[in-house]
């Protein structure tokens, strides 16, 4: 496909294409001399694929034998206490462009690709120590990502960026808030921490260390009029404590390491070590502030995985992952982000691709 | 003037990019130059350790199961490669296939 079938695009596809005419023109400047542009739709590339240790990444990981500290309103006073850590979440690929050839679906030879993708995902955290074993917190994302990857000097190193426009809902379990309601009629609240954000990152990837690591970094900014959380009724905030003072921070950067050694036991074909890290600067909302005008306080949180997968032969969702997950600093669930302090910790599977 | 045999460098351009299966002779020519500047001196060097031919056939059988290999990082794929080649290719010359389980064959020792 030439250059000019690719401004030209398919019909019906024109107005969704117009999103990525600035980047693709930038990204044209620095194409290889003789790249021919392709377009491509419905089919992934791994642009910029969603960091492992990210918390709320679109992953796939059930941290089945889990601890976590105590939140508020539960019932029984264990801590810390047995749960379940879900992620479900997946990037559906769109359409976008990449100049001159790809190995594995990565630009290389200097090339340079970008698309438009709709990422979908979902996080639960659940109790297991409660009558019913009550599901805590639900969070959900979903939005559409711009993604784009630059191979550097033909070799094993690329440039990625990712910018993600979505909206968060998070939701309390109903069993939760039944039983919190009943037991806790005095301080009982439910905050309505539902937002749109932008999430701008950069990520520098490259064969190092006798593996694949991964640098990036990034942050996520609130967008819109109001804060991460709804104040009144209205918004479905309620709280037996009292007024609901609104959030007042609107960015939360982060940065994160990711190694990946293959073949690192069981001979060739065998088995693999991964590693991640995430630090993010996360606020920690404060729904009753004596000052409502006063910035939140911050807490370094960080998340660190490790895990082993197969080197071999993968097909459809990917490889299944053993792994093991530590997660220090603000709750990252829901309401719960008013926690500073918070341990969850354990092991899982995860898919790994 | 391709870096490897052209036939092969279809085999690998219509494994990589399935939807497209009449590539234009440019859009081949870059993807072999891709190939080059990303595989070729990993290739040579892994060929050379296990006594691996470096001719322009051998090194282009090589590059397309090293193509084909799941592994993430380019060293790990020719080693993939490189095993693949060394359970395919006749041990010796006149070598005559050794019948396997299932009716297939492979190659055997001279």
């Amino acid at each position: 496909m030439s250059r000019s079938d690719v401004r030209r695009g398919p019909g019906h596809l024109s107005g969704i294409a117009s999103c990525f005419a600035a980047a693709s023109m930038l990204s044209l400047a620095a194409s290889p001399a003789s790249g021919q542009v392709e377009f491509w739709m419905l089919e992934g590339r791994p642009y910029f694929d969603p960091p492992a240790a990210g918390v709320r990444e679109a992953n796939v990981a059930a941290l089945a034998l889990a601890w976590a500290d105590r939140v508020a309103f539960q019932v029984e006073p264990d801590d810390p206490r047995r749960v379940w850590d879900i992620d479900l979440g997946v990037e559906m690929p769109l359409m976008g462009w990449q100049s001159g050839p790809s190995d594995r679906g990565r630009p290389i030879a200097g090339g340079w690709g970008v698309g438009l993708w709709i990422p979908v995902d979902w996080h639960m955290i659940e109790d297991f120590v409660d009558d019913s074993a009550p599901i805590i917190d639900t969070d959900y994302r979903f939005g559409l990502a711009i993604k784009a990857q630059k191979n550097l000097g033909g070799g094993e190193r690329w440039l990625s960026a990712r910018v993600y426009g979505g909206h968060e809902s998070t939701h309390l379990g109903d069993e939760f808030s039944v039983v919190g309601q009943r037991e806790f009629p005095g301080t009982f609240e439910r905050i309505n921490v539902s937002w749109e954000f932008v999430d701008v990152a950069l990520a520098f990837e490259a064969a190092a260390l006798a593996g694949l690591l991964r640098a990036y970094g990034g942050a996520t900014r609130l967008v819109g009029e109001g804060g991460y959380y709804g104040v009144d009724s209205n918004s479905i905030t309620e709280s037996a404590i009292g007024p609901v003072t609104p959030s007042t921070n609107r960015t939360d950067p982060y940065g994160g390491l990711e190694m990946r050694w293959e073949e690192v036991f069981g001979g060739s074909v065998g088995w693999g070590v991964f590693a991640g890290a995430e630090l993010r600067w996360r606020s920690i909302y404060d729904y009753h502030k004596a000052d409502p005008e006063a910035e939140e306080d911050r807490q370094a949180s960080i998340n660190v995985i490790a895990g082993i997968s197969r080197t071999g032969s993968v097909a459809g969702l990917g490889r299944v992952a053993p792994y093991v997950r530590v997660y220090r600093g603000v709750n990252p669930f829901g309401q719960f982000r008013n926690q500073p302090d918070f341990t969850l910790y354990g092991v899982g599977l995860r898919l790994f691709r | 003037m391709y870096h490897y045999d052209r036939n092969i460098v279809v085999a690998a351009y219509r494994a990589e990019h399935p939807d497209r299966l009449d590539p234009k002779e440019s859009a081949l020519r870059d993807y072999d130059a891709g190939l080059f500047a990303l595989y070729d001196a990993e290739l040579r060097q892994q060929a050379g350790h296990k006594g691996i031919p470096t001719d322009p056939f051998s090194l282009s059988m090589l590059l397309f199961f090293a193509t084909r290999s799941r592994g993430a990082r380019v060293d790990t794929r020719v080693r993939h490669g490189c095993a693949y080649f060394d359970a395919v290719r006749p041990q010796a010359p006149g070598a005559v296939p050794v019948p396997v389980a299932g009716g297939g064959t492979t190659p055997g020792g001279g």
